[in-house]
């Protein structure tokens, strides 16, 4: 079974390889990367089959752990744990990452950094492949953030495009508030149990101090509220769109922001030992839910309607999970993994085609891309929770959840969400697929786009029969729909349908919504500034942070910068032999820069300026072989 | 004997004599008295650094002014009052002495407090200290672009590598909550202990030129003034080499590995500097691969954590430091290319001969100080096991002599260079290079003594 530790480790090593060889040669051998996930795949299935048929909750199929460190005499361990919940996780991960490697293929081809794209992906792949099979929260912690990286690396892919670059350091400190409270937990608990392990944190939850469950509990959650976009801290997903699609496809809809579910999953001891964090999970979730939904239905940008839609999505995880459903919050992190990636790389194809991301400017494409529009077409009713298609299994579950849990007042506001779900995927639907096309020359995908596509939309179509089964499988009773909840959320789904329909479907009023924008006036206006979130980071925490480091910086210039002027002014009348007093040598260097600049051409410092980086790069490759040596030698 | 604080006299004399230089324009005879000024104080710092005797932990256990530190602080003031004495005879290339030899008594001053370094964060301002005006020194032309670029190349990667040190001695803080040497407790850290010393390693390999850190140097060394090579190439070596040997003693009984991480980057060292010596024509390149190669025999003797390594190694420094720095300022005389050198031993026998007495102590034949360093060297690996790396060391030496003595044959047969006016006589430059001869010659003899001295310095 040794051959678990191979899963993450094989993308890792092909980022490792990938890494320190030349554009051109990266470039070349691409392939790496989806060679590595495939394996890694293969890996994980065998691993499936070896926890199968599962069962047994909290009950580990294979651990291994290996000592990293001694710190105030408490051993720090790196450490593997395949349970029923990790196999699934590791399937999920790498069929997905599997499918976007494939689809990357032919979505990257023309870029120039693709290779350095793909180095970045396998990375991702494998930090969330060790963050689910990690056996201790420092583990995890330390996955988290590695994946945090990759996700930085890969909004601003870009980064010659200010949109990108803004929005990949907007993503990096927006999590970074979440990973300070996530940090701040950790130190807690370890303060309190003093180990990282699960095993052990978990056993003596029962015993904690009263409150100290409720705190790590807390902080914790703000970590994955972070990491999962919740209200308050969602504003960077949106922005996240400016990244590659296929990398949002893997990373910001699939994999990485269902990581925070994961954690809170995963925590779930600590959670249920406090009680009320559970009930603050559940009304950030149902909050998220609502306020990710609304503003989904006025996006104009295909990919931003679906981020928030993720948002919200997320939300519904959250809820299920403080409702006491963590196997049903599960369930739809799995199948939303699937049907979210779908739409994800359905959304790449038309944006390829249309050559544009607004909706407005889009129409008609159904008649010209047959592939995308029936594998979308899977992917939009799962989303709006239409039986048979996976969205409606694991929703269900959702609300059976609460309709048990008797949390009412969060059932209706759910079902409400659900509503609007439904509402603003007809929305992008007879948007982007009816109606007249407004551009020429509409190409389908390329092969290695569609195929990943339809292997997403069979996943997706099967997937929700398995519901009973998933839950057998990590150890709850299953059961099959309630008649009651699935006759009502159907119901929902389809009157979300409906309007959108009407509002949009209709021929008749097709690009003519200004009417209902003008009556709803005040409501659409929050609504279209995405409810005020993103201003008031703005006018309360950026432009006062702004104005501060402003005259800070003016401060230093006048006075700081002015003593020392000063001084040398006072040197210069000293030292009246020499014309004046300049730091030859520092001034030389600066001149002679500007000099070499002008002198050597374009060709000839890019040349340069790439030697030192190919020589950083030597450097910091030697250091890691180092630390390999000395890692395999510890192990 | 100098007691108490006193003993920080030499410092405090070399960074007084920096200030002077630096405001040599207020001196009658300005520019050239500079470098007579600094050259006099740096030598009068060596004299009171080799009388000042020897002291335990002194500022709150900061820094330890020991045997080691002691004859390191000896090498680096004099061979600064070496290069100061040859720069008042010949000045600095279309630039200004002054300047140069005030940030050469910076990075001295550095280099000596690094020497005595009892302390992570002593270390890493000493260290800095020593380097920072090695940047400019080696950007000195300040409107010659390639010379720039290789100087802009140093600082680039010299600062990474500072980084990697510095993200390693957070590590070693964070284990042992102290940044005391002497109160580093690893014992037991497992692998995060060995992590954070090799980090902190990093970046004394990087300053050392050591493969596979060594990128910077062969760039950096071709597009300076020969002169200030002569100077980056050997002073700070001394200094890097005697913290490293503190920094290993106090950790080295804690944490395992480390033998096999210093005798692998010997190993690369010895092996990729003396192969890629062979094809150089640049004397410069030449001298910077070379200087790869010494690194490698240096680090042999560090590698086994011995009280007799840790002094043979410093020893050695300072014997291939002289050499070195001599054989930089010939080619500041006469031209870096090879073929510059074609005819010397007609043109000026004197300085071709004493060419000789250098790269045969590189090389390390008896009796000259390069021999006797060797020996050392070798011999303190050897009783510590290594066998397969002194066999490599030998091995690499007998392929170094073949780039030593192209130089040689250059300098005896070669054709004489077309167009070169005669140089001007400068009887200062030429006492210092006649210093550095009788040095070579002298540190050899008297090679018994000074380790001695040195051998029981850190038991």
């Amino acid at each position: 079974m040794a051959y678990v530790a191979l899963i993450p480790l094989l993308p890792a090593i092909a980022f490792a390889v990938l890494t320190p060889l030349s554009r051109e040669m990266r470039n070349r051998v691409r392939w790496l990367g989806l060679v590595s996930v495939g394996g890694a795949l293969a890996l994980s299935l065998a691993a499936f089959a070896a926890v199968w048929p599962g069962g047994q909750e909290g009950e580990a199929t294979y651990r291994a752990s290996v000592p990293i460190a001694q710190v105030g005499g408490v051993d720090l361990n790196l450490g593997i744990l395949l349970d029923p919940i990790a196999a699934i996780m590791l399937l999920v991960i790498t069929v997905v990452g599997m499918c976007v490697q494939v689809y990357s293929l032919g979505y990257m081809h023309r870029d120039e950094r693709v290779g350095w794209y793909f180095a970045v992906l396998s990375l991702f792949t494998a930090a969330m492949l060790a963050l689910v099979l990690a056996d201790n929260f420092l583990m995890l912690y330390m996955a988290w953030e590695v994946m945090g990286l990759c996700s930085y690396l890969l909004i601003g892919f870009w980064h010659e495009q200010e949109a990108p670059r803004k929005a990949s350091q907007k993503a990096f400190l927006t999590t970074r508030v979440g990973d300070v409270g996530f940090a701040i937990g950790l130190a807690l608990m370890y303060a309190t149990v003093g180990s990282f392990e699960y095993d052990a944190v978990f056993a003596g939850v029962g015993q904690w101090a009263p409150g100290v469950a409720t705190a790590v509990a807390l902080l914790l959650l703000i970590g994955a509220m972070g990491k999962s976009a919740q209200v308050p801290l969602h504003v960077w997903l949106p922005d996240a769109m400016a990244g590659p699609t296929p990398a949002s496809a893997l990373i910001h809809a699939a994999t990485m922001v269902a990581a925070g579910v994961y954690l809170v999953a995963r925590a779930l001891p600590i959670f249920e030992a406090s009680g009320v964090a559970l009930t603050i999970t559940m009304i950030v979730g149902v909050t998220t839910a609502l306020v990710g939904g609304v503003i989904a239905a006025v996006q104009h940008d295909i990919k931003k309607v679906l981020a928030y839609s993720t948002i919200s999505q997320l939300g519904y995880m959250f809820v299920a999970i403080g409702a006491g459903g963590a196997i049903a919050g599960m369930f739809h992190l799995v199948t939303h993994a699937f049907f979210k990636s779908l739409l994800f790389l359905g959304a790449g194809v038309i944006i390829h085609a249309a050559h544009t991301q607004d909706m407005r400017e889009m129409g008609g494409l159904s008649k010209h891309l047959p592939w995308t529009t029936v594998t979308f077409g899977a992917g939009a009713l799962a989303l709006a929770g239409v039986a048979p298609f996976s969205g409606f299994w694991s929703k269900d579950e959702i609300l059976y959840a609460l309709y048990t849990g008797e949390h009412y007042v969060v059932l209706v506001l759910a079902a409400a969400a659900a509503f609007v779900t439904a509402f603003y995927v007809a929305r992008l639907w007879f948007r982007v697929f009816t109606g007249p096309a407004q551009t020429e020359h509409l190409k389908e995908g390329h092969a290695e786009m569609i195929v990943p596509m339809v292997l997403l939309a069979v996943i997706t179509a099967a997937i929700g029969f398995t519901a009973p089964g998933f839950s057998k499988f990590l150890g709850h009773a299953g059961h099959w729909p309630d008649p009651l909840i699935a006759g009502g959320s159907t119901a929902v789904a389809l009157a979300g349908l409906a309007l959108g329909w009407w509002a949009y479907g209709r021929r008749s009023v097709v690009l003519n919504t200004r009417s209902l924008k003008e009556r709803a006036g005040y409501a659409y206006d929050a609504l279209a500034k995405k409810l005020y979130f993103d201003l008031t980071y703005e006018y309360f925490i950026i432009r006062p942070y702004m104005w501060t480091a402003e005259h800070l910086y003016r401060f230093d210039q006048k006075v700081v910068d002015g003593a020392v002027n000063g001084a040398a002014s006072a040197w210069n009348g000293l030292t009246a032999a020499s014309a004046r007093f300049d730091l030859a040598v520092i001034d030389g260097v600066v001149n002679g820069l500007a000099g070499s600049a002008r002198a050597a051409g374009r060709t000839l410092r890019k040349i340069q300026v790439g030697r030192v980086q190919t020589y950083q790069r030597y450097i910091l490759g030697a250091v890691v072989l180092l630390m390999v040596w000395i890692v395999v030698k510890g192990a | 004997m100098l007691s108490g604080y006193w003993i920080f006299a030499p410092e405090v004399l070399i960074v007084a004599g920096a200030f002077i230089a630096l405001f040599g324009d207020l001196l009658p005879g300005r520019d050239r008295t500079a470098a007579y000024v600094g050259a006099a104080v740096a030598a009068l710092a060596a004299v009171l650094a080799a009388a000042g005797g020897t002291a335990g932990p002194m500022v709150f256990g900061q820094v330890e002014p020991d045997e080691i530190a002691r004859f390191a602080r000896t090498g680096i003031a004099a061979l600064t009052a070496l290069w100061a004495l040859w720069v008042a005879g010949r000045g600095m290339p279309d630039e200004r002495r002054r300047d140069a030899v005030a940030l050469a008594m910076f990075a001295a001053g550095g280099g000596m407090l690094l020497t005595m370094a009892e302390d992570l964060i002593v270390m890493y301002i000493a260290l800095e200290l020593s380097t920072m005006p090695a940047y400019v020194l080696m950007g000195y032309r300040r409107r010659d672009v390639p010379g720039l670029e290789g100087a802009l190349k140093y600082f680039l990667l010299a600062m990474l590598t500072s980084i990697i040190m510095l993200y390693g001695m957070s590590f070693l803080y964070g284990i042992s909550g102290s940044t005391s040497f002497a109160e580093l407790a690893l014992e037991g850290s497992g692998m995060l202990g060995v992590l954070g010393v090799m980090l902190t390693l990093v970046g004394l390999f990087a300053k050392m030129s050591a493969a596979p850190f060594h990128y910077w140097a062969p760039d950096a060394y071709a597009g300076a003034p020969a002169v200030s090579v002569a100077f980056v190439s050997t002073v700070p070596k001394i200094a890097g080499i005697a913290v490293m040997a503190r920094l290993l003693h106090a950790v080295a009984g804690d944490v395992g590995g480390l033998v096999t991480i210093m005798a692998v980057v010997a190993a690369a060292s010895m092996l990729l500097g003396n192969l890629a010596a062979l094809p150089q024509s640049d004397l410069r390149r030449l001298m910077a691969y070379s200087g790869v190669a010494h690194t490698g025999y240096l680090f042999m003797a560090l590698a086994p954590d011995t009280s007799a390594g840790y002094g043979a190694a410093v020893f050695y420094t300072v014997a291939y430091a002289v050499p070195s720095m001599a054989i930089m300022l010939v080619a500041a005389e006469e031209g870096s290319d090879l073929t510059d050198l074609g005819k010397l031993a007609s043109r000026r026998p004197l300085a071709a001969w004493s060419m000789v007495v250098w790269l045969v102590s590189l090389i390390g034949i008896p009796p000259l100080a390069g021999f006797f360093g060797k020996l050392y060297l070798f011999g303190s690996a050897l009783s510590a096991g290594l066998v397969w790396l002194v066999v490599l060391g030998v091995l690499t030496s007998v392929v170094s002599a073949g780039y030593y003595f192209r130089v040689v044959r250059e300098m005896f047969f070669g054709d004489e260079p077309a167009g070169i006016a005669a140089l001007e006589p400068a009887p200062t430059a030429s006492l210092a290079l006649a210093i550095a001869a009788i040095a070579t010659v002298a540190i050899g003899v008297g090679a018994s003594p000074l380790l001695a001295a040195l051998g029981v310095a850190l038991g």
